[in-house]
């Protein structure tokens, strides 16, 4: 079965951007920081005010800071993980099919631990980092694995 | 499942990077599957006993455990 995958070229920039967004976003969570240049008007498909009404198909001002990254993150994990090795057969397809794998037992593994030991808004503070954690472990299982195909134990040409 | 690929390749004077060419694979897939880590599909065994001139048989045998 052919998987739909990205050609090999874009590799390198994904794995770039994956881990400078990566980076980047976690300090903008520790620290908070949003760039004021980023502060615009974006169109929404649906709006909810803090107490407020909500709207739908409409223009709000925002601060896209966070957004840019996680956008970044979501289109560079992508990617590096989905696209082509430069030999891609059968066996790294299976490398990459157990790494999603893995990848999807770790994310409703920490839903789970979530449903059952945090309440209130970090509930919903978990479920959105949770969000991103499929594409971190997949990535990070996904080059393991390619690493130890790359450097047998047994390889003897 | 066991494999005597190794023996077989090693019979053909074939390095395990001539046989991923001739069988288009690379050469991590061959090393994966002479160590036992990976059991390929029926195409690529196919194309390896083709390649190696020998019956999928006697490169891939049952283990009892596989048969149940």
């Amino acid at each position: 079965m052919k998987m739909p995958l990205l050609p090999h070229r874009l590799k390198l920039p994904g794995l770039v951007l994956f881990i400078a967004s990566g980076v980047i976003g976690l300090a903008q969570i520790v620290s908070g920081y949003e760039l004021p240049a980023l502060q615009c008007s974006v169109f929404s498909l649906v709006n909810s005010e803090f107490l407020g009404k909500t709207s739908y198909f409409s223009w709000t001002q925002t601060n896209i800071t966070a957004t840019l990254l996680g956008v970044l993150f979501i289109v560079g994990g992508m990617m590096a993980g989905l696209s082509e090795e430069k030999e891609e057969d059968e066996y790294t397809q299976t490398l990459r099919l157990s790494a999603m794998t893995w990848a999807v037992w770790i994310n409703y593994g920490i839903l789970l631990l979530a449903f059952l030991l945090v309440y209130g808004l970090d509930f919903l503070s978990v479920m959105v980092y949770n969000m991103f954690t499929i594409l971190l472990f997949f990535n990070l299982r996904y080059y393991y694995l390619l690493y130890l195909a790359k450097h047998p134990k047994n390889h003897d040409e | 499942m066991t494999n005597k690929l190794r023996v077989a390749r090693v019979g053909q004077q074939l390095t395990q990077e001539e046989l991923a060419k001739k069988v288009g694979v690379s050469r991590q897939t061959i090393v994966a599957i002479e160590a036992g880590n990976y059991v390929p599909s029926t195409l690529l065994a196919l194309k390896l006993g083709q390649i190696l001139g020998l019956p999928v048989e006697q490169i891939f045998q049952l283990e009892p455990q596989d048969i149940g």
